[in-house]
């Protein structure tokens, strides 16, 4: 079962591509109003890669990070999966819930 | 005897004009004699338009920034690294307990937006934000990743919920 903050995550990374690391994947997820802090998303990103969703190769250090070197993230073949099932529950989910019932549009 | 007297402080008076006249026509000789010649100095000099304009431009370049300083004194506008907040070093130093490498990286790496965009007070503010918001998450699963290495982690959790 995927959280709705690790979905938002796999998905920024997707998004970002080859460019996917701390910095980018913030600016992405302050983009779609879901603020998080950067300890958060390291937390978050070590626990999918724990789980095999996702995976990190270290970059070159910069001058700009004060000599630190950036940690890229790419989504596996099973964080896809796991994104895909959470999309199709949620469609199911959506589609069986009779929103005029509830007054809802 | 006092006719000779008058005669005598008549020449001295005579006497003490020439010297002052002719000192003062010598002086103003010289000074002339010195101006010519550094004019011919000067002419004789190849003039180099280039320094002249560089060192025009720095007179021009000096003048405005102390104009800026002092505009800026008036403002209370902090130049880039001067605050209220000062740089960072401490939060830098405070983060890497508990933050990774690439973290601190990535907060510097925001923190020179921050400064491009929002100037260098609100710019230390947020970086001190996001290092205080940033270390309680990754402190707490380092707490329970420890705890559950040593087997404690099910134990509290049952005590406590």
């Amino acid at each position: 079962m995927i959280g709705e903050f690790e979905e938002k995550l796999l998905m920024a990374v997707i998004k970002n591509g080859d460019d996917a690391y701390g910095t980018t994947i913030y600016k992405t997820l302050e983009q779609w109003d879901r603020k998080a802090n950067l300890g958060s998303i390291y937390t978050t990103l070590n626990r999918l890669e724990d789980k095999g969703w996702v995976e990190s190769k270290e970059g070159e250090p910069t001058k700009i990070r004060g000599g630190r070197r950036k940690k890229y993230y790419t989504v596996t073949g099973s964080g896809v999966q796991e994104l895909n099932e959470a999309r199709q529950q949620r469609s199911t989910i959506e589609g069986s819930f009779d929103w005029q019932t509830w007054g809802l549009t | 005897m006092s006719r000779f007297l008058l005669d005598l402080r008549l020449a001295i008076v005579y006497l003490k004009t020439h010297i002052a006249i002719s000192r003062y026509v010598l002086s103003g000789l010289y000074r002339t004699m010195k101006e010519q010649k550094s004019i011919s100095e000067y002419l004789n000099e190849p003039i180099n338009v280039q320094d002249f304009f560089d060192a025009e431009m720095k007179k021009i370049q000096d003048s405005k920034q102390k104009a800026e300083k002092k505009n800026m004194a008036k403002l209370k506008i902090y130049p880039v690294n001067v605050g209220p907040l000062k740089k960072p070093n401490m939060a830098t130093w405070l983060s890497k307990f508990v933050l990774e490498d690439y973290a601190i990286g990535d907060l510097d790496e925001l923190h020179a937006e921050w400064v491009k965009s929002f100037g260098p007070r609100k710019a230390n503010l947020l970086y001190w934000k996001n290092i205080l918001v940033s270390i309680w998450p990754v402190a707490k699963a380092k707490m329970i990743s420890g705890l559950k290495a040593v087997g404690l982690y099910e134990v509290i959790r049952q005590l406590l919920f």
